[in-house]
């Protein structure tokens, strides 16, 4: 079976992860400028009880902006591809539930959202980009490794430690 | 082929061990080198158990400090809007306007009778383009209900309702503003002027009732007609069968910026006419001229 070198994978592993934490930092940028808007969108998907759509709205762009922040600094990548994939996967069930039930929203996911007209929903565009986005979060949950990550800075403190043990062993 | 983290392990740990029983057979090395490398082996483990350790703690702390700050941040953003105090401002001249509320409508029409030129405003205190119209044609409209020429029959409905937390803002002050032409004509004016002056914000947290009757009383609406009359909610069934009525009339139906046509706010009527405001800044002071050829 052919076998990319891992150095290169862990290129691919670099791309895949700031990809992901554009796609999060974005998003959650644009969220967090216009939180009313965002409280409209989470609404607008009526799936929350009347209570929970203000916590939620208000704690989502910051989430956002966290999983963004973590991503691109490659902190616990294997986890936050995870997490990641999760929140991907519960906004996807979102949108097919608005279409499943003929709401007419507009998803909210890069600002905007709430009500619009008839003709003018794009749940399958929707769901197609975040698929997309979700293929990159379980990059990272699969193969978590990638260049110029805190994973790999915290790694390597204790690759000193392997490279101690073994001239430990060599000179006694 | 994708090495998972417990393949590795296991890989690391029989390269180690390799190691090690070569090591012993071949160089017969003492029993305590063994030991030590074995605890450092350990220490190993656990450094690497420490890392994880803290890349989990990171991640945790981070998203729940995005949750906590986000949630306190929502919360503020609620309590800041209930401490506002909507500022009581006046129009200058306005008194001198007559103010005729219809109680069985819900409408309120302000201007003289004999005014030639009637205008039929429908508006929710909620809707941003509600403001933008009044910012745009108030001074002009006032100066017209002043001269007489014009007199202004506002439709206030609740359009928007869904739109502030909680939700009801539009019911509420249209209500409150019915109450305060109920109870103190001349006073209308300066209500409505005052409160699209300061409009709270779409999708955000309304105005309260207590907030909209501190108002009413600032601007010397007081009395236990004024406080009957919020407090059981008087107008709100007209106001709502307003918002049905006006949604079923194709005559006041416009097309929007996205192609649909129908009912929205603000909707301005004259002569029987939807007014296109947005893009006639004259429209009034042409209807005047029109209704008055020699002034």
């Amino acid at each position: 079976m052919a076998r990319l070198p891992s150095k290169a994978l862990d290129a691919i592993g670099l791309v895949v992860r700031l990809g992901l934490a554009a796609v999060w930092l974005i998003s959650g940028a644009i969220k967090v400028a216009d939180t009313n808007q965002t409280y409209a969108a989470v609404k607008a998907y009526q799936v929350l009880p009347a209570g929970l759509v203000s916590p939620v709205a208000g704690a989502l762009p910051f989430v956002e902006l966290a999983f963004g922040l973590l991503v691109l600094v490659g902190v616990g990548q294997r986890l936050m591809g995870a997490l990641s994939a999760v929140l991907l996967l519960v906004y996807i069930a979102g949108v097919a539930q608005s279409w499943a039930r003929g709401l007419t929203i507009d998803c909210g996911c890069f600002g905007g959202g709430g009500q619009v007209a008839a003709g003018q929903t794009q749940y399958p565009q929707e769901i197609l980009r975040d698929t997309g986005f979700l293929l990159l979060a379980l990059w990272l949950a699969i193969r978590p490794r990638s260049l110029f990550s805190m994973d790999g800075w915290l790694r390597r403190g204790r690759q000193d430690d392997v490279d101690e043990a073994r001239s430990a062993v060599g000179s006694a | 082929m994708i090495v998972g983290g417990a393949q590795r392990n296991n890989r690391n740990r029989k390269q180690r061990q390799n190691r090690q029983s070569q090591n012993r057979s071949a160089q017969n090395r003492p029993k305590q080198a063994t030991a030590a490398a074995r605890s450092v082996a350990a220490a190993r483990g656990g450094k690497r158990d420490l890392t994880k350790s803290i890349a989990g703690a990171v991640v945790i702390v981070v998203i729940a400090a995005a949750v906590v700050g986000g949630v306190l941040y929502e919360k503020h953003k609620s309590e800041a809007a209930a401490q506002t105090v909507i500022p009581a401002l006046t129009v200058a001249g306005s008194a001198q306007v007559p103010v005729t509320i219809d109680k069985t409508a819900a409408t309120v029409l302000v201007g003289k009778p004999d005014a030639k030129v009637t205008v039929n405003a429908y508006e929710d205190f909620e809707c941003p383009i509600c403001r933008d119209f009044e910012s745009a044609n108030f001074p002009e409209i006032e100066k017209q209900l002043q001269a007489g020429t014009v007199k202004v029959n506002y439709h206030m409905i609740n359009l928007l309702d869904a739109s502030s937390v909680p939700a009801g803002y539009s019911s509420m002050s249209a209500n409150t503003a019915l109450a305060v032409a109920t109870v103190a004509p001349e006073k209308f004016m300066d209500f409505h002027y005052s409160l699209y002056q300061k409009q709270p914000e779409e999708n955000g947290p309304g105005w309260t009732q207590a907030q909209l009757t501190s108002l009413a009383n600032r601007l010397g609406v007081t009395g236990s007609e004024f406080t009957s009359l919020i407090n059981n909610k008087t107008y709100f069934k007209q106001i709502q069968a307003n918002l049905d009525n006006a949604s079923k009339n194709k005559a006041l139906f416009q097309t929007s910026s996205d192609g649909s046509t129908g009912f929205g706010t603000p909707t301005i009527v004259a002569n029987n006419k939807v007014v296109n405001w947005q893009n006639d800044t004259t429209w009034l002071s042409d209807l005047v001229k029109s209704a008055y050829p020699s002034s």
